[in-house]
């Protein structure tokens, strides 16, 4: 405290003057000739500046003794003139060196000052391809950043992760800043297995043609500031204020109108050779395709039905899954008002999204409305005062993924490859409905989708409001408040499901269901005020910058939840609609953090910049009263092309920098005390536990199974960075390249106990965990004439990951090392199948159990697989192998635009090599036998290569090994011994076991591609119009996978936002390409 | 700039004179922090018996050849052919009685100690002591004297020997039943207490019973004698039961919610158990037993005969040995369950810690071998008399079988083993779809049903020529090359956090039985 004080006491010393004045007018053009409205016209040495008008024309007065006018332009260079009566500028656009970067805190910095790696991507880089998402617009083209998609469903969230996995259990999402006020960033749905769903993540829902810029702050350095939410990194969001230099007119409407279309964009490669059947026969009631060879012969299909029979050919339908989806299609309109003069500025939009998926009919549908008003204005007594809000409204309906009833693809998956899906449609007629439906293992999957439901409505209002006070050109201060409120309501229901009639028999064992109707409602709430004095000075050979602030935060959270199990009436959808006691739940947190934090920033000639933060933070988290914690950071960056000129000749531009800092990060809300709840056991099944209230309104707590600490204390991460940014040839060749060590301490786990503890887990700080890696980023104009530009850019990064440290209460006594299973944390437990973190590996590494095979090295058949011999099949071993992890090797992304004249071509490749993921399409695929791989050997009876059987002595033991002559086959066994059943086989993963549904994730992606037509300015100059472009556009439009996978995009995930999500996917439905059109035109 | 100095010092000092207030509120208003205990006894009283007859009735059913696994789907295959692993009733079964059921108990006995609330003192104490007795049954030795301390910061508890544990249990049930009881406090356990209403007479017969089941349950290691006859007070004269499901998700029997909601069909009965109780498995039904039909469903395709599983026979690989010829059914597939019989368990099946007709047959057994045997027929007649009354049959029912001399007449029996033989397969029957783990256990005590060891894989013709009915037999897919389990293994729970687990118990295989067991 004692240094702020400090600091206002410098304050104090600084006063203000005026002289005598004279005035000076001139016009400022840009390099075409036309005037530029909103330049500044700086007398300088005085805080005298005006801003020249929509004709570019200004007058200014200026005091005497002012020798020099300095002229700036955001994008543009800063000229000097001495001053005269009249004085005429033109500025000249500024290629290179002078760009300025927004940085923390909404801090406006030169490039060449930065000590750290910030990215910035513009606002037409970042809405040429029409993407709903801002952040699937950054895919790939921002080093050290890796944005994937879960699902390509309408409205599907986006997950970002920076530098690598720096937390296990708790959130590795990034901090998201608009105009200066965190954002909410809740992923909202659910990863269960037995029907996921994905209803967005916050940030989606910006508008992304609202943006002007967007801000990568990767590492701690740029981040230190934020305090504790920003140690995954941050991004920075800068929306449109009206005073964009395109705003050259009062004001100027922008109108944007696209239409894309949305196609499958990967399908498991099916086999077509073989059809609905069993053991290599037909049978009609079977969900699988090991039935015999197509023979286009005419036979029945389905069930007798009023003694009347379907019949088809029983012929292979390449595209039956394919002709189940439909073409998707968005629409995506908005229109946007701006303008301004020299003291203020507004900015307004409205925009709609709407989507309708590839599920047929309107089951997946996402509509988001937009609304947003800014407006900024310049008081005559110094004060700046400038609000935003913004309104939107989000409608979506979701089709579940996973396994069972409610997931529609689970049931696509297993659909025989001669059944006619389409003619399924008609899910109450007599052949489809739920009593007579072919199979007797699944529902008809139009069922799913029209019967079970996931419905969300969300309203969300966001926006700041913030007082600047100039007190003269060295100290500032200002206030601002934040706040973003979102209220979701979400209604989900499951039918009942309970055949009845003659064929219903066979179908009574599976896929019952009572009905059921869940209610829900989210309530999420963000305040955060800043307040901030900053002072500066520049000398001659020195400039400093001094910044103290303080900042409070609060966040609520409140959910309630209502739910029925068992309907009265069939397809009538409200709580109402049971007379059984409604499961009830309610979730309340809130969260409070207040910081205090001092900048100062130093430049020496101009050649180096030194930049030193601290702050303290008190989370309302941690334990009482040790809740607050320090974090500090220093960065330098030396221009050594400005120090060495002679240097120039060859690099026109360099620095190299080098930054150090260290970020606190808390806990979530309610760690600390142990606490009661109300009483329910789990038994094994959804459904099949006990949860109190009793019917008769008995009532009971149980103490909790998690403990509280009072001990927890905040993680740390540590990070130090270095870089270099240097530019060639007239700045055509540009590299930025960063190196960082992150280290992460003390890492808030939530950690398994020993049970007889009494207690199932606690909050635990441990473990030490590495990121370190390279992100390069090269820009290249090979081209560049009056009509013709041609630009490159490539960016690389790769990642190492590494658990340095893990206690020892994770020894595994049997393997003899410290894991710590993710498996069970928000992931199911899937057969053999682990996803783990092991000391000295890279963070979550999968395993499997490896088929047993022979170990005695001198037995002839050392290293033969051992098959059983009751089931002919690999036997699974207790050895648990590692298959590797889930972190890409590399991710490269490579981005290109050609504009000749009014033309422009650009697409961007994003390519990401290495890494595995857990798929249970693969799996549902090799179990139903509709995959190519199962067409191995043509479906004829094969004898396991490399495979004993073990001989075993009277007690039992084994005693050697005999060459295994049990063939597996896809013929009806009817006697032991006879050899594996075919379908078991690779349905088990056949000698692989698990590991062959661990799949490579490796894949390139035609990521986007966009021609545009921008008309020339002379034909609309009578047409009250300003700018007209046409664009045809792409997204996804082409993905290349590795032989390994042919099953899936494998960009899905079912896992939500995190590091669970790296486990893989559950089903979820397949993604797709899009293909449009766009039309912009401004007035 | 004064008024900006004023402003800067006014929003210091507020948010740091009120940091306290601001700060504190980590308190989740959701979950309370503190509860009276009569909202924490429902939850104590359940949860053992949920663990217990649900996860743990599955696991108890198949290794007491009552239930067997269906050939309609792989799911509990693990425990019949008794391939278990250190996971196998670990987090549900194992971590539930701990974090559940004793850490509530623990927070019960050590407030009621406080406000001298001895009627809940006992109650914790009988359902910890039943708790503890079936741990160290099934694990043999558990952490006890450390256990539960996690609030106070031992989370690594030492374990301690099965034999130390049965004496401290005995010491707490004792000094609980010494305790003054009649007292009402303030938190009366008439609606509380889900077994008996807050009965104190009933707890105390409960207890009572409790420490003859833990003394017959040690008498073949250890001379019990002078602790049996000197047992004075009244026993359990009602059944101890978990009687309030509905039929609602949630609410219901657990057993019901998983095999005949979740997952139909999984669970079939043992030839075994069915066997035992009918004349024919093949041919018409020749009921002996009139509670075959109150214990299990016919099959749906087969209604005029039960028909059951060979033990551990999920892929029916022997079908011949219970289809009674029909080999026209594949060897796998969902229709099979349809020609099996299946367990009767309706939503509202009650949940047991005891049962009346266990507390005769354990009265029968000590009258016979520490009491002279006087009053022995009384008693196991009773027991076999309340065993029908609780699936709703009558005494006139229950004296078919007892007048039965090929069966289960108490004359049929002339010597005490014979006689102790009729009790225990009595017993055996009696807990048939509700008590699967003490039928277990029981089993491993006295040795009763006997075990037949010929593997059916071996000689598919004449491998029952020397069986005899209700013995049990080897799982025809068992991986113990034939024998018998007798416990679990130590939890993977404990293994992966816990190094105080001692190294023997690692190397424990599941046939290697617990401290008391001589069989």
């Amino acid at each position: 405290m004692k240094k702020l004080f400090l600091l206002f006491i410098l304050f104090a010393f600084t006063v203000s003057f005026s002289l005598a004045q004279k005035t000076v007018t001139g016009k400022v053009t840009d390099n075409e000739g036309a005037g530029m409205p909103g330049v500044t016209v700086l007398a300088k040495g005085t805080n005298e500046a005006a801003i020249t008008n929509l004709e570019g024309i200004y007058f200014l007065n200026v005091p005497e003794g002012v020798k020099k006018l300095l002229f700036s332009y955001i994008g543009y260079q800063n000229v000097e003139k001495p001053v005269a009566d009249v004085v005429n500028v033109q500025l000249t656009p500024n290629t290179e060196l002078e760009e300025v970067v927004i940085t923390a805190l909404g801090i406006k910095r030169d490039v060449k000052a930065l000590g750290y790696s910030a990215t910035t991507v513009k606002s037409d880089e970042l809405t040429k391809n029409k993407d709903r998402s801002a952040l699937n617009a950054l895919q790939g083209k921002v080093a050290g950043v890796n944005i994937t998609t879960a699902s390509s469903a309408p409205g599907s969230s986006t997950r970002v992760i920076m530098r690598g996995f720096s937390s296990i259990t708790g959130s590795n999402q990034p901090l998201f800043i608009i105009d200066g006020v965190p954002v909410d960033n809740t992923a909202s749905g659910s990863s269960s297995i037995n029907g996921g769903t994905d209803f967005g993540n916050g940030i989606n829902d910006v508008n992304p043609d609202d943006i002007e810029n967007i801000t990568v702050l990767k590492g701690a350095s740029g981040a230190a500031l934020y305090g504790s939410r920003a140690a995954n990194g941050v991004i920075l969001i800068t929306t449109k204020s009206g005073k964009s230099k395109d705003a050259k007119k009062g004001l100027e409407i922008t109108v944007n109108s696209t239409g894309t279309f949305e196609t499958i964009l990967r399908l498991p490669d099916w086999q077509n050779t073989y059809g609905q059947g069993f053991f290599g026969l037909r049978d009609i009631r079977e969900n699988t395709s090991w039935g015999p060879k197509f023979d286009d012969q005419m036979r029945y299909w389905g069930y007798s039905i009023d003694g009347q029979r379907r019949i088809k050919p029983y012929s292979e339908l390449p595209d039956n899954v394919l002709n189940f989806f439909d073409i998707g299609q968005t629409y995506n309109n908005s229109i946007a008002f701006a303008g301004g003069d020299d003291k203020s500025s507004f900015y307004t939009s409205y925009s709609n999204i709407y989507s309708d998926g590839i599920m047929p009919q309107n089951n997946d549908i996402y509509n988001r409305h937009t609304l947003k008003i800014s407006g900024k204005t310049k008081l005559s007594n110094n004060f700046t005062v400038s609000a935003n809000m913004n309104y939107i409204k989000k409608q979506s309906k979701y089709v579940s993924t996973g396994q069972g009833a409610v997931s529609v693809y689970n049931q696509i998956l297993q659909i025989p490859r001669d059944i006619p899906i389409t003619e399924l449609q008609n899910y109450t007629d007599k052949w489809n409905n739920l009593d007579n439906f072919y199979s007797a293992y699944m529902v008809n999957p139009y069922y799913t989708l029209n019967e079970f439901g996931n419905d969300n409505n969300q309203d969300r209002v966001y926006g700041s409001t913030k007082i600047e006070y100039k007190y003269n050109e060295n100290l500032s201060a200002f206030f601002r408040f934040g706040s973003d409120i979102t209220n979701e309501q979400r209604h989900q229901h499951d039918p009942i499901i309970d055949p009845q009639g003659i064929n219903s028999v066979n179908r009574s064992w599976v896929n019952t269901n009572e009905g059921s109707v869940t209610e829900s409602s989210r309530f999420r709430r963000i305040f955060n005020t800043d307040f901030i004095i900053s002072y500066q000075k520049s000398f001659e050979n020195f400039d400093f910058n001094l910044m103290a602030g303080h900042n409070m935060s609060q966040s609520n959270n409140k959910t309630l939840y209502e739910s029925v199990i068992g309907l009265d009436i069939p397809e009538y959808y409200q709580l109402k609609n049971s007379g059984n006691i409604p499961f009830v739940y309610e979730g309340e947190s809130k969260k409070r953090l207040i910081g205090v934090y001092m900048n100062a920033d130093l430049s020496f000639f101009n050649i180096v910049f030194l930049n030193a933060t601290l702050r303290r933070d008190w989370s309302s988290t941690l334990p009482y009263p040790n809740n607050s914690y320090y974090y500090p950071g220093a960065n330098i960056s030396f221009d050594f092309t400005a120090a060495f000129p002679e240097i120039k000749k060859i690099i026109e531009f360099g620095k190299i920098r080098a930054g150090w800092a260290k970020v606190g990060r808390d806990a979530d809300p309610y760690q600390v005390y142990s606490t009661m709840v109300i009483a329910g056991f789990s038994n094994g099944y959804d459904g099949t536990g006990l949860s109190f209230p009793m019917a008769d309104g008995l009532n009971a707590y149980t103490v909790s199974n998690s403990i509280g600490n009072p001990n927890l204390s905040p993680e740390f991460v540590t990070e130090f960075e270095t870089g270099t940014d240097l530019r060639f040839m007239h700045g055509r060749i540009n590299l930025d390249f960063t190196y960082y060590n992150q280290i992460t301490t003390d890492l808030i786990f939530y950690a398994t106990l020993p049970y007889s503890s009494g207690f199932a887990g606690q909050t635990l700080n441990f473990g030490k965990l590495r990121n370190r890696g390279i992100e390069t980023l090269l820009t290249v104009t090979p081209v560049k004439k009056d009509n013709l530009t041609w630009n490159v850019n490539i960016n690389f990064t790769k990642n190492y990951s590494k658990v340095l440290e893990l206690p020892e209460s994770l020894l595994n006594a049997e393997t003899g090392e410290r894991e710590f299973t993710l498996i069970g944390i928000g992931l199911p437990t899937t057969g053999y199948t682990s996803f783990t973190v092991y000391e000295k590996d890279p963070i979550a590494v999968f395993t499997v159990n490896a088929p047993e095979t022979v170990k005695e090295e001198n037995s002839p058949y050392y290293g033969d697989i051992i098959v059983d011999s009751n089931t002919g099949l690999p036997k699974v071993s207790s050895d648990i192998i590692k298959l590797g992890n889930s972190n890409y090797d590399y991710t490269l992304g490579i981005g290109s635009s050609l504009t000749y004249k009014n033309l422009n071509f650009s697409f961007n490749i994003d390519i990401r090599q290495g890494g595995l993921m857990y798929s249970r399409t693969a799996e549902m695929t090799y179990f139903s036998g509709t995959n190519k791989f199962t067409t191995f050997n043509d479906r004829q009876p094969f004898i396991i290569p490399n495979s004993v059987i073990e001989i075993t002595d009277a007690d039992g033991y084994v005693i050697g090994y005999e060459e295994n002559d049990l063939p597996v086959s896809n013929n009806a066994p009817n006697a032991i011994g006879l050899g594996a059943n075919m379908h078991d086989y690779w349905g088990n993963g056949a000698n692989d076991l698990n590991k062959r549904f661990v799949i490579d994730k490796s894949f390139v992606k035609l990521r986007d591609a966009s021609l545009t037509y921008s008309l020339p300015k002379k034909w609309l100059t009578n047409l009250f119009i300003g700018s007209m472009s046409v664009s045809v556009i792409g997204r996804n439009l082409l993905i290349w996978t590795p032989e390994a996978n042919r099953f899936i995009d494998p960009e899905a995930t079912s896992f939500g936002n995190d590091l669970t999500a790296d486990y893989g996917e559950y089903g979820t439905n397949p993604s797709v390409r899009s293909l449009g059109f766009n039309l912009k035109f401004t007035f | 700039m004064k008024r900006i100095y004023l402003i800067i010092i006014l929003l210091v000092l507020f948010s740091f004179s009120s940091c306290k207030k601001f700060l504190d509120i980590n308190h989740d208003p959701d979950a309370i922090e503190n509860v009276p205990i009569k909202m924490i006894l429902p939850s104590a009283l359940s949860s053992p018996m949920y663990i217990l007859g649900g996860d743990g009735q599955i696991i108890g059913a198949y290794w007491a050849q009552q239930w067997t696994q269906s050939t309609n789907s792989p799911q509990y295959q693990g425990f019949d052919s008794w391939q278990i692993t250190n996971s196998t009733f670990d987090g549900r079964g194992y971590g539930a009685l701990y974090y559940y059921s004793l850490t509530d108990l623990k927070r019960i006995k050590n407030e009621a100690r406080k406000t001298e609330n001895w009627s809940y003192y006992l109650m914790a104490t009988v359902i910890e002591s039943y708790v503890y007795q079936t741990l160290v049954d099934l694990y043999d030795n558990v952490p006890y004297t450390d256990a539960i301390q996690g609030e106070e910061g031992n989370i690594t508890p030492e374990f301690d020997m099965g034999e130390d544990i049965y004496t401290n249990i005995v010491d707490s049930l004792k000094y609980a039943l010494n305790l003054d009881v009649t007292t009402i406090t303030s938190e009366d356990p008439e609606e509380s207490d889900i077994i008996f209403n807050g009965d104190m007479n009933k707890w105390k017969e409960f207890a009572n019973t409790l420490l003859l089941k833990i003394y017959l349950r040690e008498s073949f290691k250890k001379d019990m004698s002078s602790e049996i006859t000197s047992l004075n007070g009244s026993f359990l004269s009602e059944d101890a039961d978990f009687n309030i499901f509905v039929n609602q998700s949630d609410k219901r029997n657990p057993i019901y919610a998983t095999a005949e909601i979740e997952q139909k069909g999984n669970i079939s009965m043992s030839r075994t158990l069915i066997g035992y109780l009918i004349d024919d498995m093949y041919g018409s039904p020749n009921i002996r037993d009139s509670r075959v039909d109150y214990l299990a469903y016919r099959p749906n395709k087969v209604p005029e005969a039960h028909r059951a599983l060979l033990q551990g026979d999920f892929y029916a690989n022997s079908n011949v040995y219970y289809l009674g010829g029909s080999s026209t059914v594949n060897y796998w597939g969902a229709e099979n369950i349809e020609y099996l019989s299946r367990p009767l368990i309706l939503y509202d099946t009650p949940l047991y810690y005891m049962t009346l007709a266990e507390s005769y047959f354990l009265q029968a057994e000590a009258d016979i071998r520490y009491k002279g045997g006087a009053e022995a027929q009384d008693l196991y007649e009773n027991g076999v008399k309340a065993a029908f009354r609780r699936l709703g049959l009558t005494d006139t029912d229950a004296q078919v079988i007892l007048d039965d001399v090929n069966y289960a007449a108490w004359s049929s029996a002339t010597t005490d083993d014979e006689r102790l033989n009729l009790i225990w397969m009595q017993k055996w029957v009696s807990m048939t779809n509700i008590q699967g783990i003490e039928a277990f256990i029981e089993h491993n005590r006295t040795d009763t049903p006997k075990e037949f060891n010929v593997n059916p894989n071996s000689d598919p013709i004449n491998w029952d020529d020397d069986y005899e009915r209700g013995w049990f037999t080897v799982s025809v897919n068992n991986v113990t090359n034939g024998r018998f389990p007798r416990r679990l293994l130590v939890p993977q729970s404990e293994i992966d956090g816990n190094p105080n687990v001692p190294d023997e118990m690692r190397n424990k295989k599941i046939y290697d039985p617990v401290w008391w067991d001589v069989n």
